[in-house]
C-alpha cells in the first residue's frame, strides 16, 4: 500500500492486537445478547486510538487522519459494530467539539471522550427524517440563561450509555439555503426531564443501543450550546468530511474481513478429490479475485480521501462518494463471503452472515447511501 | 532506585508461518523468504517484566540484539512497549552464529552499553529453541544467571526473589543484583503497546553496532567459524503408518486379523 511506512506497520500491528484479542473474544456474546461493549471503548481509549485525530494538548496522540484510517479498518475486519463505537468516540461526534467547542466543553466532555472514559452521542434523527431538518418537533426556546427543550428523537446510537447527548433543536425558522434555525446543544444523561425511551431490536450491530430520547421541559444551560445559535448545522457540518470517509472505512474493514474468512475457508474446505475448493474451482478463484479488486479499488478511494485531509484540502464530495462506494463493495464482499461458504455461511453461529447483515446497516445508517447520492448530485 | 536493564531481543520468523518455513539443504540454514519476521514471543515477556519494574522502581531499559540490519523493525516495534533506548549488532562476520558464538556478541555488546543491574532474556528463541543464550551469556560475563524464571520480584533494598520453574515444582531464589535470567512466557501477560508507544518509539535512540565499532573482540569466538557447533545432515522424517490388507472371507479375515492381534497383546 502507498500509505503505509514502518511507524504505520507498527501501529495496524498494535490495532489488530487489539482487535484480535480484546475485540473478538467478546462479538459472540455481544451480538447473542445485545451486550454494549463499553469497555472496549474504554479501552481504546487507554491505547491511545481515540486520540489519533486529536493533538496531545487535548490528551490526543497527534494529527494523523491514515493513522486513524488504519486503526478503524483493523477493528472493524473484526466487528463494524465495536469499529463504529470506536469511531463515534475517535471523530464522529468529538470532533466537532476540537473545532467549534468552547474551553469548558472541552474539558467537560471532549478530554474525557478522548480517554474513554465517556461518550457523546449524537442525536438528529426525529421520526420526520433525520435530513429533513425544517420539519424537527424537538425545539428550544431561551429563558434566561438557560434553554429550554421539548421534544424527542429516534435511533440514537448508544442511547443509554453516553454521559452527554448532543441534540439538534430548532431555534428559530429552518432557513434550507443558509441551513440555520437549528442549533445543538451538549445535554447531559442526568438533566433532569431528560429520558431515555425504548431500546430498538435491529437487523445487525446489536452491540450498539440504539434508542429513542424524550426532552420535556429539559432545561440546559446556555454554556452548552456547540458552536453559534441556529447554526447547529454548521457545526456538525465542520467535520463532514471526517463523519462520511470513516463510515466509509468502516465497511472497507467489513469487506476486509468478509473476504479474509473467504479466503481461508475455500483454502481449507476439502472437497471433491481430496483438494480445497480453492483448487477445484475456477469459478472459486475468480469470485475471490473480483472481492479483492472491489476492496483494493475502495482502498484507493478512501485513503485518498485521507490523504486529501492530511493536506487539508476540501474533499466532501469524495468522501460522501467513499461513502457509497464502500458500502456497495461491503455488501458485494459480504454477499459473495456467504456464497463462498455454502451452507455454512447461512449458519448463525460461524459468524459469516454477520458481514451481509453488518452490510446493510451501512447502507442506511450514519447517514443513508440514498441522501448522500442526493447531496452529491447537488454538487455535479 | 534507579536501575539499569537491558533486556536481549531476537528477530524471529513469524511462528504463525513456521508451516510455510523450509531449510537450505546447502547451507542449512532457513529460507526466511516471504516470511514476517517478528519479536521473539518469549522476549516479549521480557520486555514486558522490564517495564513493570520500570513503572515500580523507575529504570532505564535498553533493548539488546544481534540480528541482520532488518532487524532494526523489531526493535523499534519492541520501543513501542516501553523501553528506552535500542542496540542492534549487525555484521556479515557475525552470520551463522550458534548459540555460544551469538552469547558471546550479546556479552559483549551489554558490556560495551553497560553496566546494567538486569540483564532479562527470554528463555528461549521460537526459531532455535536451545534455552542456551541466557545461561551463556551470564557465563561469559561473570554473571549469576537463571532460566525458566516464571516470578520475579524486587524490594526496596535492591534483594530479588526470583521463581524458578522445576520440574513439576518450584524453587525460590533470593539473589542479589547484578543478574541475568531468562523469564519463561508464563511470568506475565504482554500488554498491547500504545498508540503514544508506537508513535514515539521513532524518536528513541537506535544504535547500530559493526565489528569495527568492538576493540576487544575476539574473532575467532564470532560467527559460523567461532561456533562450535555446526549442521550435520537433515532428514525428514516420515510420518506415514504401514499397511496390511487383509483379504478372504469374513472369517478368514477375523482369523488373520486375530492372529496379529494375539501376540501384541501377549496371548498365543
Amino acid at each position: 500500500m502507498w500509505y503505509m511506512n514502518e511507524e504505520r506497520e507498527m501501529l495496524r500491528k498494535m490495532v489488530a492486537e487489539f482487535a484480535e484479542n480484546e475485540v473478538r473474544p467478546f462479538v459472540k456474546e455481544m451480538e447473542e445478547k445485545e451486550t454494549f461493549p463499553m469497555h472496549l471503548i474504554k479501552r481504546a481509549g487507554e491505547l491511545g486510538i481515540l486520540g489519533l485525530c486529536f493533538p496531545e494538548e487535548l490528551g490526543g496522540v497527534g494529527v494523523d487522519w491514515i493513522n486513524l484510517g488504519i486503526a478503524m479498518e483493523e477493528i472493524s475486519k473484526v466487528s463494524t459494530c465495536v469499529g463504529l463505537l470506536v469511531m463515534m468516540t475517535a471523530v464522529g461526534s468529538t470532533l466537532s467539539l476540537q473545532f467549534v467547542g468552547t474551553e469548558e466543553q472541552k474539558e467537560k466532555i471532549l478530554k474525557p471522550c478522548i480517554r474513554g472514559e465517556q461518550v457523546l452521542a449524537m442525536s438528529l434523527c426525529e421520526p420526520v427524517g433525520s435530513s429533513n431538518t425544517a420539519a424537527y418537533k424537538t425545539k428550544a426556546v431561551l429563558d434566561g440563561d438557560e434553554w429550554v427543550l421539548n421534544g424527542g428523537k429516534i435511533f440514537c446510537t448508544l442511547a443509554g450509555q453516553c454521559e452527554y447527548y448532543g441534540i439538534m433543536a430548532l431555534t428559530d425558522e429552518f432557513n434550507p439555503l443558509t441551513m440555520e434555525g437549528a442549533t445543538m446543544f451538549l445535554v447531559h444523561k442526568d438533566t433532569p426531564r431528560f429520558k431515555v425511551g425504548h431500546i430498538e431490536k435491529k437487523l445487525a450491530w446489536h452491540g450498539s443501543a440504539t434508542g429513542s430520547i424524550y426532552l420535556t421541559d429539559c432545561r440546559v444551560p446556555k454554556t452548552m450550546i456547540l458552536g453559534e445559535v441556529n447554526k447547529g448545522l454548521h457545526a456538525f457540518g465542520s467535520t463532514v468530511m471526517q463523519t462520511y470517509a470513516y463510515l466509509a472505512i468502516l465497511s472497507l474493514g467489513g469487506a476486509v474481513g468478509a473476504y479474509e474468512e473467504a479466503l481461508r475457508y475455500t483454502k481449507e474446505r476439502v472437497h471433491i478429490g481430496g483438494k480445497t475448493l480453492f483448487e477445484n474451482f475456477q469459478a472459486v478463484r475468480h469470485r475471490l479475485v473480483n472481492m479483492y479488486t472491489e476492496i483494493e479499488a475502495c482502498r484507493g478511494l478512501l485513503y485518498g480521501c485521507f490523504e486529501m485531509m492530511q493536506q487539508g484540502k476540501n474533499g466532501v464530495k469524495e468522501c460522501m462518494a467513499a461513502k457509497i462506494y464502500a458500502q456497495q463493495v461491503h455488501e458485494s464482499v459480504a454477499s459473495q463471503a456467504v456464497m463462498l461458504h455454502g451452507g455454512n455461511g447461512l449458519m448463525v453461529d460461524n459468524g459469516i452472515e454477520r458481514y451481509f447483515r453488518e452490510s446493510k446497516m451501512m447502507a442506511v445508517g450514519g447517514f443513508a447511501v440514498d441522501i448522500i447520492r442526493d447531496q452529491i448530485s447537488m454538487l455535479l | 532506585m534507579n536501575l539499569k536493564i537491558a533486556v536481549c531481543v531476537k528477530s524471529v520468523p513469524n511462528p504463525d508461518q513456521f508451516s510455510s518455513l523450509s531449510l537450505d539443504p546447502v547451507s542449512k540454514t532457513l529460507i526466511r523468504e516471504g516470511i514476517d519476521s517478528v519479536i521473539n514471543p518469549a522476549d516479549l515477556h521480557a520486555i514486558e517484566l522490564a517495564v513493570q519494574l520500570k513503572e515500580q522502581y523507575g529504570a532505564h531499559i535498553s533493548l539488546i540484539s544481534m540480528g541482520p540490519q532488518q532487524a532494526q523493525k523489531e526493535l523499534r516495534m519492541g520501543l513501542a512497549y516501553g523501553p528506552d533506548d535500542a542496540f542492534l549488532v549487525s555484521d556479515r562476520e557475525f552470520g551463522g552464529a550458534d548459540s555460544l558464538a551469538t552469547s558471546y556478541v550479546l556479552a559483549k555488546a551489554l558490556e560495551k552499553a553497560g553496566p546494567f543491574d538486569l540483564i532479562i532474556l527470554g528463555n528461549e528463541s521460537a526459531d532455535g529453541a536451545t534455552a542456551h543464550v541466557p545461561s551463556q551469556v551470564g557465563i561469559i560475563m561473570g554473571l549469576p544467571n537463571m532460566t525458566d524464571i516464571v516470578g520475579f520480584s524486587l524490594d526496596e533494598n535492591g534483594k530479588t526473589r526470583v521463581k524458578k520453574r522445576l520440574q513439576g515444582r518450584y524453587a525460590i531464589y533470593e539473589a542479589e543484583l547484578p543478574l541475568v535470567i531468562g523469564v519463561a512466557k508464563d511470568i506475565n501477560k504482554v500488554r498491547t503497546a500504545g498508540m503514544r508507544g508506537v508513535l514515539g518509539a521513532k524518536n528513541k535512540p537506535l544504535t547500530v553496532w559493526s565489528v569495527e565499532n568492538f576493540e576487544d573482540l575476539d574473532k575467532t569466538r564470532i560467527g559460523l567459524s567461532g561456533s562450535p557447533t555446526q549442521g550435520g545432515e537433515y532428514h525428514t522424517a516420515s510420518f506415514g503408518r504401514e499397511a496390511t490388507e487383509l483379504k478372504g472371507s469374513p472369517e478368514e479375515i477375523a482369523s488373520e486379523l486375530s492372529n496379529i492381534i494375539r501376540p501384541i497383546l501377549g496371548r498365543e
